[in-house]
């Protein structure tokens, strides 16, 4: 038998082999209990925010804040007074703001400032630092004209277009050193009269004296406002007038006979009608009256010579001749209505006891009206007392 | 007289080479059995016996002091793990994984209430520690916080129970 080096390596190789083979097989495998450790971080303090403000709008804006590199998930916005109180928060800032900017709207006047605390899930941060004060500043109470007239004193007319009053009351949180603003337009053209210092708490600024010359007749609109003295301007308070300084005149008079009436002869149901250059107020015809349908008492007064007149008991047109021949007596027409339509005004006639006094006249005429100036428009004009013909053509009337 | 026998067996071998070839493997396995059992060797005096060790366990202890903050809601920070290993062998250690008992902090009951923190078990380590050595290492990213974490647990440490597995 021979033994070959092949065969030496082979059987060198085996043994080495099987012997690290063996090592493997008697590692040890241990388990250790115990303690790791791991560490947070803290959330930073929020970045002191600045303030722009729009009437009674502040808009608050701030840097944003991040933890680990990652964006926070949003602020907490806090409003307080100057003495450092805590304010409730209106709702566009309140709650989780995720954006870095937020705008609260209707604040109440007084002098605030903010603060803003970021917040990641449950974790809060450091409030930043108070903001500068914002003075947000109350609007006028109201605006209105102290001397106008009309109806429901609305009207800028004739008697007192050039010297209007104007007061503007202020709220509680007015201040001396709040600045007064006023201006009348009517749209296209605006008076602006010189500004007038705020008041010490609630109080009235009022100007006096004011043209409104240069303004259209129609829709005049007054609007005040306070500026404080840092700048922040308060929301507006408006009021609307009408400037109406024309006075009104008599347009037409008509007197009308009922459907299947005698002509020229003056029925229960005949028609007279006064129509006016624009509505009138129906107070300063007869007082008391809406311009509703009324009872009145109608008045034919015999003028052989001129011709009859007629009126309505205490009413105000003015003096109405019919420059005809109605009555050979005085009459009076009781159960009379009188209604108004606009710029028209129309009495029906009611019933009389007179009758035997009634004629039929044959000639055909207009009537003439002569108006009072007690009667008076809308805006309180006082009545042209130009005369007015009936138009149209001569007729009978009634 | 059984020397005497082999010695004789063996010049009754046919080839000098084969003499050769047998005297390569037996120290080859005396060799080799020594790489084997060389590890678990222990000297001992006064007696004619010989007993393997007994493997211990690897001490852990306070990392705190390593620690980085790292964690926020939402956020994930790593495990720092502070071993001893107290055997005469060196170790790997292969896993970290949760332990049993809860994760507290140094915060107090309000956060500890709800620390929002978890640990994730961790294998395919390879962290070595030598004979009778310390080490201090990181498990990178394995913390995680979750949105209900209190606010009072900012800055905190957090103790987290885990079990370290290590093979020799």
């Amino acid at each position: 038998m021979t033994c070959t080096p092949r065969l030496i390596v082979l059987i060198v190789t085996c043994v080495g082999v099987a012997s690290f083979t063996s090592t493997a097989e008697a590692a040890w495998v241990v388990t250790s209990t115990g303690s790791g450790y791991s560490k947070a971080l803290a959330m930073p303090t929020g970045a002191t925010p600045t303030l722009t403000t729009s009437t009674n709008n502040a808009t608050v804006s701030w840097a944003a804040s991040t933890i680990g590199g990652a964006a926070v998930s949003g602020y907490t916005v806090r409003r307080y007074d100057s003495a450092n109180t805590l304010q409730s928060i209106a709702a566009s800032c309140s709650g989780l703001v995720t954006a870095t900017t937020c705008t609260e709207t209707s604040i109440p006047a007084g002098h605030w400032k903010y603060t803003v605390t970021p917040k990641r899930g449950s974790w809060v941060g450091g409030e930043s630092a108070h903001s500068a004060l914002v003075h947000i500043v109350a609007a006028p109470l109201s605006v209105a004209c102290g001397n106008c007239g009309g109806a429901g004193s609305a009207y800028i007319n004739s008697s007192n277009a050039t010297s209007v009053t104007i007061a503007v009351t202020l709220t509680a949180s007015s201040e001396t050193t709040d600045i007064v603003h006023l201006t009348l337009t009517d749209g296209t053209t605006t008076i602006t009269p010189a500004t007038k210092p705020g008041t010490s708490g609630s109080g009235t600024v009022t100007w006096t004296a004011i043209s409104t010359a240069t303004l259209n007749q129609g829709a005049i609109t007054l609007t005040a406002w306070v500026t404080a003295s840092t700048g922040e301007q308060s929301p507006t308070a408006t009021h609307g007038y009408t400037k109406d300084t024309i006075a009104p005149t008599a347009t037409d008079i008509q007197a009308t006979n009922k459907t299947n009436g005698t002509s020229g002869r003056m029925e229960t149901g005949d028609q007279i009608t006064y129509t006016f250059s624009e509505q009138m107020n129906p107070a300063s015809l007869l007082t008391g009256w809406s311009g509703s349908s009324t009872t009145v008492t109608v008045s034919v007064t015999n003028n052989s010579s001129t011709g009859d007149t007629f009126a309505i008991a205490s009413a105000n047109y003015g003096t109405v001749s019919t420059n005809a021949d109605y009555v050979s007596a005085s009459i009076t027409w009781t159960g009379s209505s009188m209604t108004q339509s606009g710029a028209t005004v129309t009495v029906t006639i009611g019933t009389t006891s007179g009758g035997s006094n009634l004629k039929t006249n044959s000639t055909a005429k207009n009537i003439s009206w002569a108006p009072s100036a007690t009667a008076t428009d809308l805006a309180g004009n006082a009545m042209s007392t130009t005369s007015r013909t009936e138009t149209g053509a001569l007729d009978m009337e009634f | 007289m059984r020397w005497a026998g082999l010695t004789a067996a063996l010049r009754t071998l046919a080839s000098a080479r084969l003499r050769l070839a047998l005297a390569l493997f037996l120290t080859l396995l005396a060799v080799a059995s020594g790489v084997t059992f060389g590890g678990w060797n222990v000297t001992g005096t006064g007696s004619g016996y010989s007993k393997a060790l007994s493997a211990q366990s690897l001490t852990l202890s306070d990392a705190s002091a390593s620690t980085s903050a790292q964690l926020y809601p939402g956020g994930s920070g790593d495990l720092t793990v502070k071993v001893t290993n107290p055997n005469p062998f060196a170790v790997t250690i292969t896993a970290v994984s949760t332990g049993s008992g809860s994760i507290t902090s140094n915060k107090g009951a309000a956060c500890d209430a709800s620390t929002g923190v978890t640990y994730t078990n961790t294998t395919g380590l390879a962290q070595a520690v030598s004979a009778g050595a310390g080490v201090t290492f990181s498990v990178p990213a394995k913390v995680t916080m979750s949105n209900a974490s209190d606010t009072t647990c900012q800055g905190a440490i957090f103790t987290i129970p885990i079990a370290v597995t290590a093979t020799s």
